[in-house]
């Protein structure tokens, strides 16, 4: 169902931010397709939300061309870029009601009184905001203005959505719902939508496709499993996942690796931790001992570190459940990794394929 | 707050006494002298007290500009000097109030034929005086008097001795005009010849009835008619104000002088001839060669030659109607008065001495000596003031009539006939016997605000849940009370019983020194009075405060708005420059803007392309040099105010809007209005409480003009207060200020109800 949605591509093409001598934003290209949600994902400061507000026209832009469906909009003014914004803080009106807060992009832009009545209406419908309808922001709890800024955002049926870190400034449990939320918007309207967020779940759950950013570079885009499972360098092999990637010197181990190989990486996930010299499969690691022991419940992790004294690092896996149980501080395990999810990167951290 | 002021002043009295070992009696002599006199009366005292065994002395010298009002107020309530030096215009006044007593005894043949001509009758008053006792306990105060006003008897007595006499006179610039001219048309032919590259003939004080005087004299003008009732519209006197009207169209004297402004013409070789007194000379540049000769004669169009008169003051040493010490005064007065000491004050204060022989010692031929020849001479032909209690409400209405024939050019006949008959009308209350009340109705009045305040107690302390309950939570919160006390005591001393005086004093009547209760009765007449101002008044300060407080919000939040802007460069600097007007004490600005203000020497007009145009003479022109000056005082506390109120919105909420598709108008009125509202509406509230009372402004910029027509309640207040007669109108005065403080209560509690609608947006 459309809904009458208009839908629009995004296309970034070498664009570039700069505050006098430091670059924000290096020659990023990104060409987003009607309907696609992309997610800018990274650490703070690695200019993805800049990217996101020179998209929305709240930043001027360097260098480079912003096109939407095609046109040239670098000078355009944010409000004739026909884009809805969901901020971190939400950025409600505090001095409207939810209502005209909701109606406050129609009103600007004249719409029939009626019509406006109509959409505010359904929008609040949609996101359960009915009863709070003439409410302040400040009455409502944060799962609740999340959700107005959301209806402020579906109800202008704009040419794309927004987000800018829109889950940060809530609990574990209300983030999951409303991600749920969105990823159902998404599904509805089949808006095309740009999301920000240095949070890796939902990059990876949310997205159709993810742009890892670091420094102001595109570290790598594509799909999300695949970024996972083959990302692109030492970087991106880390920043995604929990827990994080394992990066080892390949000569601290024993697995086979290609000549330009300096570093071996694979998820703790891909690595069996064995207990007692039984034999593991896959391919063997090497040794080390325990230093601690997580039980997650379903799930259970050793870590310990490998390599040389001095320049050691730290290595985790999974290990069976029933061995954790027993394991004692300094107790021996051997590793066997799934060959296919083995990593390695060059000395420039680029990942070998 | 007059009231407070007039309470501190009263209570600072109370610390005259000093711990010396000296066992002498002690003399107190106030005076109001500055410089070179004030030194040569403080080197002369010093001199009185290493040689005299039997009394010492103490000097007080008191500003100026609140001597008078202390005098008045302190004596009556035995707080006073036992002599002091003024001058002799309200002796009228203290006569009546006892203020000082009568000296006939000292004052012998000998000693009257020793000083120079003239100067007797000055300080002789005849007419009714109060009956008091030459010394004697303090006995009025608030409403210990009442019905004692009746008791006056005719009698007329010498009060003073003269010690020093003062009148203005012409200066002429030497090079300009060598030679005195013997009648006003040759004054005025020379005024004319002199009227040349910028330069003015003559420069006077021509809206001021004490510079106007030698016209009026000259034209056989009085003040008063043969029966001794104050008389502004004789033909001679309409002639006069219509001479000196036809002077200053003629464009020889500038319009709008001031005493300053004569001074400063005069130095920078701009005026060729001035008229003002000795007290000038100080102020006079040293290179500038002038002489001193006395105002000629007019011949009047039937031939008839008159002098020139000015008003003549005499200064005298009083003796306190309330001093012990009457002999050591007498014998201090003879000593201040002596050859030696009249040489002194002659020579080295170059004051005008009354003494005769002090005369002989003026070494011939020196330019000091001229000097004081010069107001010698003019002595001769000058004419006391008046020193009957009226003269002292005849300055305003003449003033006023003089403004309006000057300034709006309405025929002399009828501004002085209106003045007038304003005159009786003041004159009329003046004299009005106070009809007490009696004592039921200050009982009743009492009994009502005992009721209040008891009401009011009991209204609190049933809120906290009776008796036991307050006591209870008293004691749990000891500390804090103790905390609060120190405040809460400077609060009542400073703020609530000054303010309960203040409220009080509404319902009483005072003239010299007496307050008789009246009821209501200020009130009513403010409020239903036939010739009360009141709402005319109400509405200008209405005018003036709406379209104030609207002026500086507008410039404060359009100002804040550019400096908020984040691209601005030097907006440190900028700030600083916008708050200068508010750190800059506002009488000075006030004073900086009336002379901006000035019709030919001023800033505005120059500008403005508009030469001579005079702000003060029409309502709406006088009103907004007012708001003028007032916006530059108001703006950088709004200004402030709205800075901070705009960094406490966040920029998200703009960003937001932006892509809502709000444009910067409409992101102003939809965001940034509505959240700064909630930081403006306490600092509007007080802007329009300050500008309420914004006293300075228009009582240093617009000074009420044209004819009190700008002025404000609150000047309105101290006009009654200080400049109505009768010793002080205290009671209308307070009265006003009761109201004022009733409507800006009423104001704050609609406003704050009103402000509080307004938080709860946030």
């Amino acid at each position: 169902m459309r809904l009458g949605f208009e839908v629009a591509s995004i296309a970034l093409r070498g664009i570039e931010k700069r505050y006098d001598d430091t670059v924000v934003v290096k020659r990023l290209d990104l060409e987003i397709a009607n309907g696609e949600f992309v997610v800018l994902v990274g650490p703070s400061g690695c200019g993805k939300s800049t990217t996101l507000r020179m998209i929305a026209g709240l930043e001027s832009i360097s260098a480079g061309d912003l096109l939407i469906d095609d046109t040239r909009v670098n000078e355009m003014a944010p409000g004739d870029r026909d884009l809805a914004m969901v901020f971190q803080s939400y950025a409600l009106y505090p001095h409207m009601s939810v209502r005209e807060n909701i109606a406050f992009g129609l009103v600007v832009r004249k719409v029939d009184k009626a019509e406006i009545v109509k959409r505010v209406d359904d929008a609040a419908q949609m996101l359960g905001l009915t009863p709070l309808l003439d409410r302040k922001p400040k009455q409502l709890s944060g799962g609740q203005r999340q959700r107005v800024a959301m209806a402020r955002a579906v109800v202008r049926r704009p040419k794309a959505f927004l987000f800018d870190e829109p889950l940060s400034n809530l609990d574990a449990k209300l983030r999951m719902e409303v991600r749920a939320e969105i990823a159902g918007l998404r599904r509805r309207f089949g808006t095309t939508t740009v999301y920000v967020t240095h949070d890796q779940v939902e990059a990876m759950t949310l997205a159709d496709r993810v742009v890892v950013l670091n420094d102001g570079v595109a570290q790598q885009i594509g799909a999300p499993l695949d970024v996972f499972r083959a990302p692109a360098n030492r970087f991106v092999a880390t920043f995604l996942g929990t827990p994080t990637m394992n990066v080892v010197d390949v000569a601290a181990t024993q697995a086979k690796a290609p000549s330009t190989a300096l570093e071996l990486g694979v998820r703790p996930h891909d690595v069996q931790a064995r207990v007692g010299g039984v034999a593991g499969e896959g391919t063997y690691l090497g040794a080390m001992s325990v230093e601690h022991v997580e039980r997650l419940g379903q799930e259970s992790f050793v870590y310990g570190h490998i390599g040389v004294e001095g320049k050691a690092k730290r290595f985790g896996a999974l290990v069976d459940e029933d061995a954790a149980g027993s394991l004692e501080h300094g107790a021996k395990v051997t590793l066997w990794a799934r060959p296919d999810r083995l990593c390695f990167f060059d000395a420039a951290g680029l990942r070998l394929s | 707050m007059l009231v407070v002021m007039c309470g501190v002043l009263l209570a600072v009295d109370g610390w005259a006494a000093d711990d010396d070992e000296d066992t002498r009696p002690e003399l107190v002599l106030w005076h109001a002298y500055r410089a070179d006199e004030a030194d040569v009366l403080a080197s002369i005292v010093e001199a009185i007290n290493k040689e005299r065994s039997d009394f010492r002395v103490k000097v007080l010298a008191v500003p100026y500009d609140a001597y008078l009002d202390k005098i008045t107020a302190a004596i009556p309530r035995g707080r006073g000097p036992d002599l002091f030096i003024a001058a002799h215009d309200p002796i009228g006044d203290w006569a009546k109030a006892g203020t000082i007593q009568p000296i006939d005894d000292f004052i012998d043949t000998q000693r009257a034929s020793s000083l120079v001509d003239g100067l007797l009758p000055a300080v002789t008053f005849t007419g009714s005086v109060a009956k008091r006792p030459a010394s004697g306990d303090a006995g009025s105060d608030v409403g210990s008097d009442v019905g004692s006003v009746g008791d006056d008897v005719v009698e007329s007595h010498i009060y003073g001795l003269p010690i020093a006499f003062k009148s203005v006179a012409l200066w002429r610039h030497l090079r300009r005009v060598p030679n005195a001219p013997k009648t006003l048309t040759e004054l005025l032919e020379e005024a004319k010849a002199q009227t040349v590259d910028g330069r003015y003939g003559l420069v006077y004080e021509n809206r001021d009835l004490y510079f106007h005087a030698p016209f009026l004299f000259g034209y056989g003008g009085a003040l008063f008619d043969d029966a001794g009732r104050p008389a502004l519209d004789s033909a001679g006197t309409i002639r006069s104000v219509e001479a000196v009207q036809a002077i200053a169209a003629s464009g020889i004297v500038p319009s709008e002088v001031s005493g300053t402004l004569t001074i400063s013409l005069f130095n920078d070789d701009k005026a060729a001839m001035i008229i003002t007194g000795p007290w000038s000379v100080g102020e006079i540049d040293g290179g500038i060669p002038y002489e001193i000769s006395p105002l000629p004669d007019i011949v009047d169009d039937k031939g008839v030659r008159r002098p020139m008169s000015p008003l003549l003051t005499v200064e005298a040493i009083f003796i306190s109607g309330r001093t012990e010490k009457r002999a050591l005064a007498l014998t201090l007065m003879e000593l201040l008065s002596d050859k030696p000491r009249s040489v002194r004050r002659l020579l080295e204060a170059r004051q005008p001495v009354a003494l005769r022989a002090a005369w002989d010692a003026l070494p011939p031929k020196s330019r000091d000596s001229a000097f004081l020849q010069g107001f010698r001479d003019q002595l001769a032909r000058a004419q006391p003031t008046p020193n009957t209690p009226a003269m002292k409400s005849l300055w305003g209405p003449f003033n006023l009539a003089l403004g309006e024939t000057m300034g709006q050019g309405t025929p002399a006949a009828e501004t002085l006939g209106a003045a007038q008959k304003k005159l009786d009308g003041v004159l009329a209350e003046v004299e009005r016997t106070g009809e007490a009340r009696g004592q039921t109705g200050f009982a009743v009045v009492v009994a009502i605000l005992g009721l209040l305040i008891a009401g009011w107690g009991v209204l609190g302390v049933r809120k906290a849940g009776g008796p036991k309950a307050l006591w209870a939570q008293m004691r749990e919160s000891g500390s804090a009370y103790a905390y609060a006390a120190p405040a809460m005591i400077g609060t009542g001393v400073l703020v609530l019983f000054p303010f309960g005086v203040g409220v009080g004093m509404g319902f009483f009547r005072h003239a010299w020194g007496t307050y008789t209760f009246v009821g209501v009765e200020n009130f009513t007449r403010i409020l239903t009075g036939a010739d009360s101002t009141f709402f005319r008044t109400l509405g200008v300060t209405i005018l003036w405060t709406a379209s104030n407080v609207f002026l500086h919000v507008v410039i404060g939040v359009f100002l804040a708005l550019l400096l908020s802007q984040a691209r601005l460069r030097f907006r440190t600097l900028y700030r600083v420059l916008f708050i200068i007007p508010w750190a800059v004490p506002s009488y000075i600005t006030a004073l900086i803007w009336k002379g901006m203000f000035h019709p030919e020497f001023g800033a505005v007009n120059a500008l403005l392309g508009t030469p001579g145009f005079s702000w003060m003479n029409q309502f709406w022109s006088a009103f907004t040099a007012n708001l003028v000056t007032n916006t530059w005082l108001g703006f950088p506390f709004m200004m402030v105010t709205a800075l901070g109120g705009l960094t406490a919105i966040p920029t998200d909420l703009y960003e937001a809007a932006a892509l809502d598709g709000a444009g910067p108008w409409k992101r102003f009125t939809s965001i940034t209005v509505p959240l700064l509202k909630p930081t403006m509406a306490p600092a509007i509230v007080l802007g329009t409480v300050w500008t309420f009372n914004m006293f300075n402004v228009i009582y240093l910029v617009s000074g009420g003009a044209p004819g009190g027509r700008t002025d404000i309640l609150v000047t309105e207040a101290f006009r009654w207060a200080f400049e109505r007669g009768q010793g002080g109108a205290f009671g209308m005065a307070a009265a006003y200020s009761t109201l004022i403080f009733l409507m800006l209560l009423a104001y704050n509690m609609a406003s704050s109800r009103v402000q509080k609608s307004v938080e709860m947006d946030r």
